[in-house]
């Protein structure tokens, strides 16, 4: 009998670590209903947010969303299409800082409330963000996003 | 040489540029510090600046309220009026300007609002005195106004300056004094209309007498900001240089050896563009140039292609970059490149190769059309007007632009495709088309059926179109110009086509997004709203300002407080209440929401403070909020704020559209007149918007549709026998199950052509447009154009119909204008009429109060309309408007004359706010001595006409472009049927001048043409039988004239030699002792007769010779292209190709011509249907190969080919290629076969260029 070469072990040790970890987090998703799913959706919207970086949570966007913002803007757009609003508005309004006041992940409509504050051509100004997620093929999206 | 030198020049710019990059890079950070030390310096230069600007304006606008007063004044003097009315009269109509006129304290002249009573002015004039212009403020708008005087008459004029509320709609005309200007100047500018300034840093304002009216506090950006500004701008410059230099760079690299392959030169331009387009990607320069829209990601973005498609702009110049490079393959692909040289298995991997990028470019084609429809919130279709704002007719033209670089991608993979399978295939162009129309077509169905990318239907258009096109390109022996056309207005069909697909998908969708609408908001989205709109009022430092007066209009002051809160941007019921100390109502806004006013929801609460105070009705389905109000500490009054859910209404129903924010649903591509929303409660109709009532049956039948995991599902609902697509959607809250059920019937959702015609006249105007440039830009050759008759009689064709045509949709336009007025004013008289009467019943009969008849009125009629007295308001259905002044309480000035003085009953006049116009009738009445007006207007009640003005331009546009492309097309089918034969007949006699007289033209005509042409024919054969029999003759008659002087010329000498040996003979005979000296002189005698003999001999040699050369300098490129020109319209198709315009030798421009007719004349009698002249000039000669697709020669007989009197033709002399062979010896050249074989010749002439 050969000898199992003890290098593939650490290997097949992180790959069980691994595949236990995405059992335990989809149980979390399942089990625990849809408040952590919520939680990271919204983390990343905070994120996002703060930093002026779509992209955390871009992929998180409804097929249409609806998106008002400060700059006058209100309507639905393509998840393509909401990518670079929301960018083009963040490069006007430059993010210097976010803070979810408000946040409910366990009823039907999840949602949350933050302050974002920004700059914009050297003055500062402040503003009220409201964010809600609905259900889209079995996953929690952002189906509104309004910053006024 | 200026060609190199240009070169040189590239480069050398090139290396400056990048040289000047660096400079910038080292000199900027001290140009950047010395730009800080002196920043406040700046500053205040920019703030001089600014008070310039809009101290020009206040005295421009000073000057026209003089002017206009003046006027008025001189109106007055003249006239000499003696009635109210008269002075009524004299006013001018000006709809910038208002005009106020007072006699003894009593306005008796306006052209618009009544904007000051006569106490006030009263004060104005102590104040300011006459003819000085100062701030006027309502609490809407500001003015600038002026007081005048004539005689007892007071003229107040006033421009509107400012407005102090904002309002997100399509009908609001904005107007601020200094919005322009913050942006220019990169400030934030507040303006303040009192005489005296509080504010510190701010610009005086002062009027033409030099007293301070006004001033604008600025207050500015922070000095790193404009530092880091600066910094960009300095980065700007230095990409730009960057761009420069690559692109001259590319431009002197084009020009290398390196590039002699045109396989070569199509990569690097390639490359080259790709360079280029990315490096304009990195600059923003839509920002610079002022193309702020075209840059907005609202109207178009999408994340394809790294961001190169971000916006309307940004994905104009990718689809510019693309259309050159499909541009410069189709040309290079159509011209260039040689397929026949390649090996068999190069070529099946190209054919492949270019069937797998024709799928994947209806792939990608397809993929971006549909994002256009989807990530854009333009409405292509849906907007009947033509041209729907710029941002719209700009994509219109991506959209055309697009669907032109497919047509040129595919034509050239079609192309491609066709040229490799036909060396595989011995079949004729058509057959080939024909077989692999068909494959491609199996391919695109597959790909259709697999990944359903748009329908069975358009891939097969594109594929018919693709191929069709492809085929056109290369049989129809037309000019580029008319090809152009063709490409482009396929291109535009094809794009539209599909344009429109999309769009019913996107329709199709929008129900599913209208459902979201209706469902999107809930009470913690209200809360939110709410918290906010007391937040905001809270900081309204202007309301805080204004409430310590007592005279203001505090209706207004609601509204400007709402216009300003987030409550503004939906459009659920609210309400703003302003509530002094004494919790008495001041003053209230209420929008889409009516109820009383009660302090007792606080009190029941019985808080201590009521800072923002909130409490949820779950009852009534409202949350109330409110805030008190405080100046320097001092409590001034409360503003209550009232929110209602669930009052959703779609924007048909909206009678506030003036003041209403943008509807989302506005923004969806389906019309909301031909939605059906069904609301479910708790399983029954609760709430519906349609007129379409649904029977007991049809309710189970929505409700009974099996939803999916996500409470959703689209569904087939017949309704009315008519079949509907529904989007259902489930929703469970606390009050139990909701379904929304959103509808439209399929046949609205269908494509139609009526929307297809509105972009497609969009793009025959862009194309026109294009040739027009193109026409402009070559306006040089305008001189070597001669009208054809083809050009003349299409002309005619088109002068003779079109004209009509116009003439009538002229016709057709007023006539539908003046109906649609007429049914406009109909049904306003008519309102007013049912107005009147209930009016006047109710009068005689009821008890209720005059207010109360008007409101019942407007509930039982479902009729808007308001009453004056004389000239003043006394009652509107929509009294909101006139409440806040948005709307002027004095009758319309025509109305009142027209109604008062001229005795007229009744008076519709067009009237307009912001930027909304609307028909309003005024309808004279009395009953009871009350003497009354009834307004009726179309502002406030919507009438359906059949068909709007818009609507009917698009209709009328639409069906007549329709008209004029039917008649452009028959009329050019029509001229080129009468002229083609002529045309055929022209070139035909060129050639025969050119010497072919193998030419014979093929006719499918019948009558007199045929004719002609069978005339033509047999006087061609027979010229060419008379020539060769004249040849005969003349050849036998110069051998017998040659041998006659032959032998006279022989006989000369033979005479002399003959006496000469007689006499020596006689010597000889004689045995002369002078023999030798005889001998010796008879010798002689007969050596010269033989050097004169033999000198007749080179003379007659000389003779026979070929005819003499005349040498000069000749462009062959030109040669070959005209001789190529006589075979156009053979059924042969023949190329000339060079990588050169200009290729000059020293050779016979005739003999040289005659040389290529030869060798195309060869190759037509070896069957060849394609032949190429591919020209190469290399250093030291020129190198010419002739290639067709005829059966080629025999090998038994081609070392005989070039042989005089040799050939294989019944009816040839031998003598071509021999005659080409010595012409060309002559002019230091040589020909030969390079390859023979059933698939074609390629014969090979090399010429020297030192001849």
């Amino acid at each position: 009998m050969k000898k199992i070469n003890i290098k593939i072990l650490p290997l097949i040790f992180i790959l069980l670590l691994s595949l236990s970890a995405d059992v335990l987090w989809s149980q979390e998703i399942v089990d625990g209903g849809t408040g952590n799913e919520v939680k990271v959706i919204l983390l990343k919207i905070g994120n996002g947010i703060r930093t002026g970086a779509i992209r955390e949570f871009s992929d998180e966007l409804m097929e249409e969303t609806y998106i008002s913002l400060e700059s006058g803007v209100s309507a639905y757009f393509s998840a393509n299409q909401s990518f670079y609003v929301l960018k083009d508005f963040f490069q006007h309004f430059r993010p210097t800082g976010f803070k979810m006041i408000k946040k409910s992940t366990s009823s039907e409509t999840p949602f949350a409330v933050g302050q974002l504050t920004y700059n914009k051509n050297g003055i500062r100004g402040e503003s009220q963000v409201f964010i809600t997620l609905k259900l889209e093929n079995n996953k929690w999206k952002i189906s509104q996003l309004i910053i006024n | 040489m200026f060609t190199s030198k240009l070169n040189r020049a590239y480069l050398i710019i090139s290396m400056l540029a990048l040289s000047l990059v660096l400079i910038i890079r080292i000199a900027s950070p001290s140009f950047i510090n010395s730009y800080s030390d002196n920043w406040s310096n700046s500053f205040k230069e920019k703030k001089l600046e600014i008070e310039r600007i809009i101290q020009a304006r206040i005295d421009k606008e000073e000057a026209s309220l003089a002017k206009i007063s003046q006027k008025i004044k001189e109106e007055i003097s003249k006239a000499n009026p003696v009635y109210d009315e008269d002075y009524l009269e004299l006013i001018p109509s000006n709809k910038k300007i208002s005009i106020n006129l007072f006699k003894s304290n009593r306005l008796i002249g306006w052209n618009a609002k009544e904007l000051i009573n006569s106490n006030k002015l009263t004060q104005l004039l102590f104040k300011w005195g006459v003819g000085k212009a100062f701030f006027y403020e309502t609490p809407l708008v500001v003015y600038l106004s002026m007081v005048s005087e004539i005689d007892s008459i007071l003229i107040f004029t006033s421009i509107p300056i400012h407005k102090n509320y904002f309002l997100k709609n399509s009908f609001y005309q904005s107007l601020s004094l200094t919005d322009a200007l913050d942006k220019e100047f990169n400030v934030s500018l507040l303006p303040n209309f009192d005489m005296h300034s509080e504010t510190t840093n701010y610009l005086k304002i002062k009027n033409k007498s030099g007293i301070e009216i006004g001033s604008v506090s600025v207050s500015k950006s922070s000095k790193e900001t404009d530092v880091q500004k600066l910094k960009d701008k300095i980065a700007l410059i230095q990409s730009i240089l960057v761009i420069i230099s690559i692109l001259l760079f590319l431009l002197w690299l084009s020009s290398r050896k390196v590039f002699e392959y045109d396989i070569l030169k199509l990569v690097h331009f390639i490359i080259s563009a790709v360079i280029v387009r990315g490096s304009f990607a990195l600059l923003n320069i839509g920002e610079y140039l002022g193309f702020a829209d075209l840059i907005n990601p609202i109207y178009f973005s999408s994340p394809f292609l790294l961001g190169l498609t971000k916006s309307p702009l940004e994905l104009f110049l990718t689809v510019v970059t693309i259309l050159a490079i499909s541009y410069k393959m189709f040309i290079y692909f159509t011209e260039r490149a040689n397929l026949n040289k390649l090996n068999n298995a190069m070529k099946s991997f190209l054919g492949v190769l270019f069937l797998f990028l024709l799928l994947l470019l209806y792939n990608g084609f397809t993929s971006a059309i549909k994002s256009i429809i989807f990530d854009s919130s333009i409405l292509y279709f849906k907007d009947a007007s033509l041209f729907s704002g710029y941002q719209t007719v700009f994509m219109y033209l991506n959209v055309l632009l697009i669907g032109l670089s497919t047509i040129l991608f595919s034509t050239t993979f079609v192309l491609g495709f066709v040229n490799v399978i036909t060396q595989f295939i011995k079949k004729n162009i058509k057959g080939v088309f024909f077989l692999l129309f068909f494959v491609a077509t199996v391919f695109f169905l597959l790909d259709e059926m697999f990944y359903s990318k748009s329908s069975f239907l358009l891939s097969l258009v594109f594929s018919v179109l693709v191929f069709g096109l492809s085929y056109y390109w290369i049989s129809i022996k037309s000019g580029h110009f008319q090809k152009i056309i063709v490409l482009l207005f396929s291109s535009s069909i094809l794009s539209i086509s599909f344009l429109n697909y999309f769009n019913t998908e996107l329709e199709t969708n929008s129900l599913k997004t209208i459902a979201n609408e209706l469902t999107r908001s809930n009470i913690n989205l209200y809360q939110y709203y709410l918290v906010n709109a007391l937040e905001e009022i809270k900081e309204n430092i202007f309301f805080t300002k204004k409430i310590k007066s007592k005279k203001i209009n505090f209706d207004a002051e609601a509204f400007l407080l709402w216009t300003n809160t987030t409550l503004s941007k939906e459009f659920g019921g609210s309400i703003v209440n302003i509530i002094d100390r004494d919790k008495n109502l001041l003053g209230k806004f209420e929008y889409n929401y009516h109820t009383k006013f009660s302090w007792t929801w606080i009190d029941k609460i019985n808080k201590t403070t009521l800072d923002n105070l909130v409490k949820t009705d779950e009852l009534n389905k409202t949350i109330k909020g409110i805030t008190p109000i405080f100046n320097r500490d001092s409590l001034v009054c409360y503003v209550e704020v009232v929110v209602l859910g669930d009052t959703y209404k779609l924007p048909t129903e909206n009678k506030e559209k003036l003041i209403s924010h943008i509807n989302p649903i506005k923004k969806i591509s389906i019309n909301a007149d031909l939605l059906k929303v069904y609301d479910f409660r708790n399983n029954k109709l609760s709430n519906y918007f349609t007129n379409v009532f649904l029977t007991n049956k049809e309710k189970e039948t929505i409700k009974s549709v099996p939803l999916t995991q996500n409470n959703d599902r689209w569904a087939n609902v017949i309704i009315n026998g008519e079949r509907n697509i529904f989007y259902l959607k489930k929703i469970k809250n606390k009050e139990g199950d909701r379904l929304l059920a959103v509808g439209l019937s399929s046949k609205d959702i269908t494509w139609n052509l009526f929307d297809f015609f509105k972009v497609f006249f969009v793009h025959s105007i862009m194309i026109l447009f294009a040739m027009l440039v193109y026409l402009l830009v070559n306006y040089k050759k305008w001189r070597t154009i001669k009208i054809s008759f083809k050009t003349k009689i299409l002309v005619s064709l088109l002068l003779v119909s079109i004209l009509p045509l116009i003439f009538l949709a002229t016709y057709f336009k007023n006539i539908s204008d003046n109906k649609n007025k007429s049914a406009i004013n109909y049904k306003l008289g008519k309102h007013a009429d049912k107005v009147e009467e209930y009016i006047n019943t109710y009068f005689s009969t009821s008890t209720l109060s005059n207010h109360d008849i008007y409101d019942k009125a407007t509930r039982d009629l479902e009729i808007n309309f308001s009453i004056y007295e004389g000239k003043n308001l006394i009652y509107s259905s929509e009294g909101n408007y006139y409440k806040i002044e948005f709307l002027p309480l004095l009758l319309n000035p025509n109305a009142y004359l027209a109604l008062n003085r001229y005795g007229m009953q009744e008076i519709v006049v067009e009237e307009s706010i912001e930027k909304y116009s609307f028909n309003s009738l005024y309808h004279k009445c009395s009953v009871s001595d009350f003497n009354y007006i009834i307004n009726v207007n179309d502002l406030f009640n919507n009438y359906q006409l059949p068909m709007t003005g818009i609507e009917l331009n698009v209709f009328l546009f639409g069906t007549y472009s329709l008209a004029i492309i039917m008649i452009v097309l028959l009329s050019t089918l029509l001229a080129n049927q009468i002229s083609s034969p002529i045309e055929k007949l022209t070139k035909a006699t060129r050639s025969v001048a050119n010497g072919d007289m193998d030419i014979q033209l093929q006719s499918v005509e019948s009558g007199e043409i045929k004719e002609l042409v069978n005339g033509f024919n047999l006087m061609v054969r027979q010229l060419k039988k008379n020539q060769i029999e004249l040849a005969e003759v003349e050849r036998e008659s110069a051998w017998r004239e040659m041998a006659k002087q032959v032998a006279h010329e022989i006989k000369n000498p033979l005479t002399p030699m003959k006496l000469a040996i007689q006499h020596l003979v006689a010597a000889h005979n004689d045995k002369s002792m002078k023999y030798d000296s005889i001998f010796k002189k008879v010798t002689t005698t007969i050596i010269n007769q033989i050097d004169t003999l033999k000198n007749i001999a080179s003379e007659f040699s000389n003779f026979a010779k070929m005819p003499s050369i005349k040498l000069e300098e000749i462009n062959i490129i030109d040669v070959a292209n005209k001789t190529a020109d006589l075979f156009i319209e053979e059924k042969c198709s023949v190329k000339v190709i060079s990588d050169k315009e200009v290729v000059v030798i020293k050779s016979d421009n005739e003999q040289f011509q005659r040389m290529i007719i030869n060798l195309i004349r060869n190759s037509i009698q070896a069957s060849a249907n394609e032949i190429e002249i591919d020209i190469k000039d290399n250093v030291d000669k020129v190198v010419l190969l002739v290639s067709d697709n005829g059966s080629g020669i025999d090998e038994e007989v081609l070392p005989n080919i070039f042989e005089e009197n040799f050939t294989t033709k019944k009816t040839g002399s031998g003598l071509g290629l021999a005659l080409t062979r010595r012409f060309l010896n002559y002019t230091n050249g040589k020909i030969a076969i390079k390859e023979t074989s059933v698939n074609g010749t390629v014969i090979k002439i090399e010429i020297e260029k030192n001849v």
